[in-house]
């Protein structure tokens, strides 16, 4: 409940694993590909 | 206490992740570009929470989109949040609109919590607002309408596009802000708000359409307003719990046999069961309420689009769903349910089976 609303372990925790679960790629991370969304 | 926490176990039973899945099987999906794009509105979200003007400002120089910092405020007062605007950097000089970002904090401070708690509702726009979210937009509205403006005179362009981000009760300032400036012919609006408190009611709620509502799984803020805590409580109040209850004496005795079956022989255990469930059982007829009172309608709601994304039980999905839609209307209790429960009950269990191992001394 708490953690879910937070942004480090709730928002952005799920926005990471969406993307990697899409990707296939579990090391996936933001910082390196976001300029480019399909990077 | 014990109703409570057995109340949330049978929620999570519920509202298991095929429970989720088979919810939302009608809204439509989003993509992952979407994703994306959240996450990059996200860390605006996040700078809002900067403690200093700098760290503001040089948030802003490596986001993914720079902006230049024109106003910063990093404290926050009741009713008054810490907020920033920013400029978009290299926009096209033939573009007809001024871009514009501005980021308001969430809770942070005792102060902050204060606004969140008060939760008064007063009429707005021919229909409810949570009064406290609703004063602090005004304000941002107030104090910055001239600034921006100006800024619009300056730039030699016909119109503010202005994008407000915030999470949490910095979501909620936002999109009244948003609705504020909105009604304002020089701007145009975009609201992106991350676990958005429920502040409008249905009809407003519904109409916004130019605020998006992130919800994360079973955040609770966007749930939570006082009808829903009250209809919380009676839902607890009304919980037979009893099995419950029986099932975790059971554990507990099952685990004292095994660990100590010396002592817990079948005689000791018959014993415990000869005094514990008719404790039980005068308890829970004491306690469980039957048919208290009918559940109130929630009367306010996240406001606009709303995006749930939640655990459907392989990974991640997230879909559109009106901001009345039944997986929004309750509270879904744990981000993990068999994880959390399990902690739970391992907690109590530890704790009943102190509280077995001095009632059978006493029997003894």
């Amino acid at each position: 409940m708490i953690d879910d609303h937070l942004i480090h372990s709730g928002y952005q925790q799920t926005f990471l694993q969406l993307v990697r679960q899409h990707k296939g790629d579990h090391h996936f991370r933001f910082d390196e590909s976001e300029v480019d969304p399909k990077a | 206490m014990l109703s409570f926490t057995d109340y949330l176990e049978l929620e999570d039973e519920r509202k298991n992740p095929s429970w989720k899945r088979r919810a939302h099987r009608f809204c439509s999906g989003i993509d992952v570009d979407k994703v994306v794009e959240l996450n990059c509105a996200l860390q605006i979200a996040l700078l809002s929470y900067a403690d200093t003007v700098d760290e503001i400002r040089a948030g802003l120089e490596i986001h993914t989109i720079p902006h230049e910092l024109v106003y910063a405020e990093a404290r926050s007062e009741p009713g008054q949040p810490a907020h920033f605007i920013a400029i978009k950097r290299d926009q096209s000089s033939t573009s007809p609109t001024l871009e514009v970002l501005m980021g308001v904090r969430g809770t942070k401070t005792v102060a902050d919590a204060i606004t969140d708690i008060l939760c008064d509702v007063e009429d707005y726009k021919g229909g409810k607002a949570h009064s406290f979210i609703l004063a602090s937009g005004k304000f941002l509205v107030e104090k910055h309408t001239k600034l921006l403006e100006e800024l619009l005179t300056k730039s030699g362009k016909s119109k503010v596009k202005l994008t407000l981000i915030g999470h949490s009760l910095g979501a909620g300032v936002a999109s009244i802000a948003g609705l504020e400036f909105k009604d304002n012919p020089k701007f145009e609006v975009e609201v992106l708000g991350f676990g958005c408190p429920a502040l409008l009611s249905k009809e407003l709620a519904e109409k916004a359409d130019c605020i998006t509502t992130v919800i994360n799984d079973s955040d609770m803020v966007p749930r939570m307003s006082g009808i829903a805590i009250a209809n919380l409580l009676l839902n607890v109040m009304e919980f037979d719990w009893l099995t419950y209850a029986q099932r975790d004496v059971d554990f507990a005795v099952e685990e004292l046999q095994a660990r100590q079956g010396f002592i817990f022989n079948d005689i000791v255990v018959a014993k415990i069961r000869e005094l514990v469930d008719p404790m039980l059982d005068d308890f829970a007829d004491h306690t469980i309420k039957t048919e208290l009172t009918e559940k109130v309608v929630p009367e306010l709601y996240p406001p606009g689009k709303c995006i749930h994304f939640y655990r459907d039980g392989s990974g991640i999905s997230g879909n559109f769903v009106p901001s009345t839609y039944r997986c929004l209307a309750y509270q879904s209790p744990s981000k993990q349910p068999y994880t959390q429960s399990s902690s739970y009950s391992l907690d109590r269990f530890l704790r009943q089976t102190h509280s077995l191992a001095k009632l059978t001394l006493l029997v003894e």
